[in-house]
């Protein structure tokens, strides 16, 4: 039984950090800000929630796995909030007619 | 207004008790007596911010289980876009079209709207750059992610949550 729950949570982990490492060749492959920004935000975002939820599994329901189910749930709130202000900025600074980008 | 007044203490109180339990990982009296009091603190220290909220809603037990429905149909659209873009990024020649788009606003209360922008940015694809009344200005690596918010199943549990749609 451990056995399978040990794979489990080795699958688990291993996707988060396959997700990860997506997300580093995306940051240098993209071409510009904002498509950096797809690559980092998102495969990190997701690779935290794969690893997390590993662990979580790994631990069993205790007051530990509640404390990684918190992290989890701050990181996936301020991950997207970071990468607004970041995209925000960046829009701001360098295409300065926020009007003629609406088509 | 006295009634949520109230109602905003008590709900602040126990979220923060509830937290502090949790992050303190364990129940002796010591603890709950310095959670208690930091709570209570903080409840103070932060009363004036707390009842901004004008925005009235009934509460109902459906809401919960439209947002735990909501939180599992965002899981599974990131999974599945996540592989998209995962695909997108290892392919030898990245077809990129990146494309700015607004689209148009389609929820009320101020918190869907925060969480909804979030949920755009969390859908791997797309990304929220400015949000007013009435459209969101959203980044899209290819135009089909941006249909798919526009169009797809994360946008209609968001109305549903707001009750614009019915289930």
């Amino acid at each position: 039984m451990t056995i399978i729950r040990e794979i489990i949570v080795a699958l688990f982990i291993i996707g988060g950090l396959f997700f990860y490492v997506v997300g580093a060749v995306g940051l240098i492959r993209m071409p510009d800000v904002f498509c950096r920004m797809h690559a980092t935000t998102k495969a990190d975002t997701f690779g935290a929630g794969l690893v997390f939820t590993g662990l979580i599994i790994w631990q069993g329901f205790t007051f530990v796995s509640l404390n990684i189910f918190i992290v989890m749930v701050f990181i996936w709130l301020t991950m997207p909030t970071a990468a607004h202000a970041i995209a925000k900025s960046e829009y701001i600074n360098h295409h300065h007619d926020p009007e003629e980008a609406g088509e | 207004m006295r009634a949520s007044l109230k109602g905003g203490i008590v709900t602040l109180f126990v979220s923060l008790f509830a937290f502090w339990i949790i992050l303190a990982s364990r129940i002796t009296w010591p603890q709950l007596v310095i959670g208690a009091l930091a709570s209570l603190l903080i409840v103070l220290y932060s009363l004036d911010l707390i009842f901004k909220n004008t925005e009235k809603s009934s509460f109902s037990w459906r809401l919960p289980l439209r947002f735990v429905w909501l939180c599992l149909i965002l899981i599974k659209e990131v999974f599945k876009a996540n592989i998209v873009v995962a695909k997108l990024v290892l392919s030898p020649k990245m077809r990129l079209n990146p494309t700015f788009k607004s689209i148009p606003q389609p929820l009320k209360k101020d918190f869907n709207r925060a969480f909804f922008g979030n949920a755009i940015t969390l859908t791997p694809g797309t990304l929220t750059i400015d949000m007013d009344e009435n459209e969101i200005l959203v980044h899209g690596l290819l135009p089909e992610n941006i249909d798919q918010i526009e169009k797809g199943p994360i946008q209609k549990a968001f109305r549903r949550l707001e009750g614009d749609l019915d289930d």
